[in-house]
């Protein structure tokens, strides 16, 4: 009998004797987690091989050492479990990932941060677009041209290096999560085409008669942004929406990879489908359910688009 | 007559950017009369739309004053200077299909202007709207519906509710029915009649239908290039024509009456009107006028009444 | 039994286009259109035809459907037919071993700033059936098209060829067009509302225009409009349309000075006149055309006309011969209506 060690090769717990003086055995062959048959033949007082024998069939990757079982809570101490018996492991449905660790409460807690990210962000910056771009239409001349250029210096801002800014800045140090700068820097960076999109909406909204006669009759600026220009971009906002939450959520799985988003172990959709690349091969349930999810996720958003976007436009597409 | 409204040398001119600028209303003066329905025609170009903006305040004067009952109106207006006269000038726009905000019920736009200025209960807009939509022919109930479901006809006559419903004294009608088919703008003319009586209404009708401009108004004005050419009592002005343009113009116009046509001579005008971003030095029309004499090249004629004639002219012929 | 229809072969010679019960529909989401519910008509050379109607009457239709620029589903002819000097052309591109459409037929259309390629030159545009129909070089043909735009009086027609639509103002565009239409010299030009976007002064350069090529080339001219001034100023024959079908057909003076129609005279009345002897006051017609997802069985005008019959709603009226060949669909003609039809003339129509 040997000693257990730390190490993480594959082994099969032969036997387990915890007693004064005695040593403890272990086979630890560096396995790969298949099914493997083993025979244990007993020897006779001389050291030969009798025959008597026991052939258990054993799949390495569901085995588990007594003091593992105990670690891990699977039993109690006490209940006086030999080798061989069978213990209940809670069910991973949806496999376990390279370290063991359970896909589906993966998911669920990496769904916080993704969507988070994915979702929160967008919603801020095309608030925000919506708004910069209005004003920017309504007034027109030459604070119109200067706000424009003001987005565009915005676009011209390399993404990556205000990343790198904004987590230093946070004082995230590196291994750290970096979630709220990520929200920051695409908010901060992303704003500029839902703004130029929605100014065009403006420019042209503008010059309808409705906006006058609206004017004739006394309205405010304000009033008439809110009331009647803002309404009447919704169908555009409502598409740049659909397509910014899965560019968010993209981009979030490419800071991840990267190192600029968050960091091992906290899970997040993106961060996971990185991870199940490297083991795609063997374990591709690693790499499919967090890249499922994210397609559902956006498939689910493109869809509502579609049908907001059609139920607002059934009216305005009547209107020639 | 009491003058209700007056421009005087209006002018506007948008700028184009590198020092081009378009003379789209230069130095009109024209006085309407309490009451009175005057006519603007015009071709593209003529600036009659521009003229009618301008008049209302939404597009802001470069030079010349308007003056509404003695008072002048100022240069560029604000939301306060619009909340105030909302109740004196209001007008009726061209496009039946974009003058009404899609997305707000017809409910809410008749309203609108009610909303806009008094404190009045919901109750009571809504009462009111339902009354305006009776009156211009439609039914009270169609309040909550949107104007994607309505015809041009019905549109237009919602774009009238709505600039009738504050009860102003003077209304500007931008080619209400050139996007109407035929049968309809009946309808659409005869309200506006009613209206004008029944309210007192002083209007001015801009279209670049003559007939029609005839058969509606008192007094007919011909604008050409941005400046006023001629005006007059409109059956005279249509009949006897003095200004070149005029001339052409309604001998141009085509008559629903074959023998009037077989009958008529074929003096249609020469080239294609100047562009009005250079507009040439002296009579803008003296590059196509039949009548053109050396004078009409370099000195601009000025509106001049006529002797014997309820009639004001610019043109060098007088 | 032969020789009589020799002899009346003679005595009526087949027409340069005759349309018989043309009918057309659409699928549509919210059901089929019957666009065009039974046209006849026919034209001879040197002969303008004009199509008045209102939105919606079918009348654009009817013409597009014809040289086939109607996309077939989700358009579709149900019956009629449509002979260009006796040869069926419903449905065809050839005849004759030349194209109908383009060649045969030309056509303008309402909106000269939109029906041009604005990425083409004037020049090339108009060059462009010459080469495709009569098969001339590049060369011939853009020397052909300047001639033409000659002929279409555009004033330096050489420079302007090389130009492109954004340079030219509405009316030359309308030149143009007409240009490209005739260029293959057409036996029929067909305009759909050449005019409705122009200026009045401009409009009159147009028609003339199209009258003097007509009397150059002796083309017949289908004109379609809403305007009676237009049709007054340019027409020989009128055909009134209303919901898909033509309700009065006549020359220019019986349309307008004998009208028999409640719809035709309740145009006129709403438009104005500016005759200072016959002025009245407009009458507009209430009411709107009918849905043609589920046309009437009766008269299509029955709900707004002041003469309504109960025979009106029951079938749809058939053609009550006039003056030669002046008829008018409406039941007041039948010598059993109880109503007379001297009711409809127009109050002060001239003798």
């Amino acid at each position: 009998m040997f000693p257990i060690g730390p190490e993480l090769a594959f082994g099969i717990p032969i036997i387990e004797f915890f007693d004064n003086g005695t040593l403890f055995f272990e086979d630890r062959l560096d396995l790969r987690p298949n099914t493997y048959y083993y025979s244990v033949v007993a020897l006779d007082s001389l050291g030969g091989l009798t025959t008597t024998y026991e052939t258990m069939e054993i799949n390495v990757s569901r085995v588990t050492t007594l003091s593992e079982a105990i670690d891990n809570g699977l039993i109690s101490a006490d209940e006086g479990l030999q080798i061989g018996d069978q213990v209940l492991l809670p069910l991973h449905p949806l496999g376990t990932d390279y370290l063991g660790r359970d896909m589906l409460a993966r998911l669920m807690a990496g769904g916080q941060v993704s969507l988070l990210i994915g979702i929160g962000a967008p919603f801020i910056f095309v608030l925000f677009g919506v708004a910069f771009g209005s004003i920017a239409g309504y007034i027109g001349g030459k604070v119109d041209q200067v706000m424009m250029r003001f987005a565009d210096f915005v676009v011209a801002l390399p993404f990556l290096l205000f990343m790198i800014l904004f987590k230093i800045s946070f004082g995230i140090g590196p291994g750290e999560s970096g979630v709220f700068p990520m929200l920051v820097a695409l908010v901060i960076l992303m704003w500029p085409a839902t703004a130029r999109l929605v100014r065009g909406q403006i420019l042209q909204i503008r010059e309808q008669g409705y906006i006058s006669a609206s004017q004739l009759l006394g309205a405010k600026t304000s009033y008439l942004i809110v009331r009647h220009m803002i309404p009447n971009t919704m169908g555009v906002v409502l598409v740049t929406l659909t397509f910014a939450i899965p560019s968010a959520i993209f981009t979030e799985a490419f800071l991840s990879f990267i190192g600029m988003g968050v960091a091992p172990p906290t899970p997040s959709w993106g961060s996971m489908s990185n991870e199940g690349i490297k083991n795609m091969l063997i374990s591709p349930h690693e790499l499919i359910f967090p890249a499922l999810f994210i397609s559902i996720t956006v498939l689910a958003f493109n869809l509502l688009g579609d049908g907001l976007r059609d139920a607002l436009d059934a009216r305005m597409r009547n209107t020639e | 007559m009491t003058v209700l409204l007056e421009s005087i040398e209006l002018t506007k001119h948008f700028s184009m950017g590198k020092g081009r600028t378009v003379h789209a209303v230069d130095q009109v003066t024209l006085a309407i009369a309490e009451k009175e329905i005057v006519g603007l025609v015009g071709e593209s170009g003529s600036g009659k739309s521009t003229f009618g903006k301008t008049l209302v305040g939404l597009h802001s004067k470069t030079a010349g004053q308007v003056k509404f009952k003695g008072k002048v109106l100022p240069q560029k207006y604000r939301s306060g200077d619009f909340q105030r006269m909302a109740t004196s000038m209001q007008m009726i726009f061209q496009d039946p299909y974009s003058s009404l905000n899609p997305r707000m019920t017809v409910g809410e736009i008749i309203g609108e202007g009610l909303r806009l200025h008094s404190a009045e209960t919901n109750a009571k807009v809504k009462e009111k709207t339902a009354e305006w939509l009776e009156r211009v022919g439609m039914h009270g109930d169609h309040m909550s519906r949107y104007p994607h479901e309505f015809s041009g006809g019905q549109r237009q006559r919602i774009g009238i509710a709505r600039a009738m419903i504050l009860e102003p004294e003077f209304v500007v009608c931008d080619e209400p029915i050139s996007a109407l088919d035929v049968s309809v703008q009946a309808q659409v003319i005869n309200l506006l009649g009613e209206l004008k009586d029944k309210m007192g209404l002083t209007l001015l009708f801009i279209a670049h239908d003559l007939s029609m401009v005839r058969y509606v108004s008192d007094r007919m004005a011909v604008m050409y290039l941005g400046s006023l050419v001629e005006i007059g009592p409109a059956d005279e002005v249509y009949f006897q024509p003095k200004h070149p343009y005029t001339e052409i113009l309604v001998n141009s116009n085509p008559e629903p009456d074959p023998e009037t046509e077989r009958g008529r001579l074929s003096t249609t005008i020469q080239g294609e009107i100047p562009s009005p971003i250079n507009v040439p030095e002296g009579c803008r029309f003296a590059s196509r006028c039949p009548k053109v004499m050396d004078v009409c090249k370099h000195e601009t004629p000025q509106l001049l009444p006529l002797k014997d004639l309820n009639r004001q002219v610019a043109c060098h012929l007088y | 039994m032969s020789e009589m229809s020799n002899v009346l072969h003679k005595k009526e010679q087949e027409p340069l286009l005759k349309v018989e019960g043309l009918e057309v529909e659409f699928d549509t989401y919210g059901g089929i259109v019957q666009a065009v519910r039974g046209v006849n008509f026919s034209i001879e050379a040197n002969e303008t035809l004009a199509i008045v109607g209102e939105s919606g009457c079918g009348k654009s239709v009817t013409v597009q459907s014809m040289i086939g620029l109607i996309p077939m589903p989700p358009g579709r002819i149900k019956a009629g037919s449509a002979r260009l000097r006796g040869r069926e052309i419903l449905g065809r591109e050839m005849i004759d071993g030349k194209a109908i459409r383009g060649s045969e037929i030309g056509m303008i259309f309402q909106d000269p700033m939109t029906s041009l390629n604005p990425t083409m030159t004037i020049g090339d545009q108009i060059a462009e059936p010459l080469q495709v129909h009569r098969g001339y070089s590049y060369r011939q043909a853009f020397s052909r098209a300047i001639e033409l735009l000659e002929m279409s009086k555009i004033p330096e027609a050489k420079d302007r060829a090389r130009q492109y639509p954004f340079e030219f103002s509405g009316g030359m565009l309308q030149r143009a067009m007409i240009a490209m239409a005739i260029s293959c010299k057409p036996s029929i030009l067909i305009a759909d509302e050449p005019t409705t976007a122009l200026d009045v002064t401009i409009q009159a350069q147009i028609l003339d225009l199209l009258k003097d090529l007509q009397a150059e080339t002796g083309m017949a001219i289908i004109l379609i409009t809403h305007d009676l001034g237009v049709v007054a100023r340019m027409a020989d024959e009128v055909a009134v349309m209303y919901a898909g079908k033509i309700v009065e057909h006549g020359n220019l003076d019986d349309v307008f000075y004998r009208s028999a129609h409640p719809y035709t005279v309740g145009l006129r009345e709403a438009m104005p006149t500016n005759d200072p002897v016959k002025q009245h006051k407009l009458e507009p017609i209430e009411g709107s055309p009918p849905d043609l997802f589920a046309p009437p069985k009766g008269c299509g005008y029955n709900p707004r006309c002041p003469y309504a019959m109960n025979a009106c709603e029951q079938k749809h009226p058939d053609e009550f011969y006039l003056l030669g060949k002046h008829y008018s669909r409406c039941w007041l003609h039948h010598p059993q209506s109880q109503q007379k039809p001297e009711s409809l003339y127009f109050k002060e129509s001239a003798s």
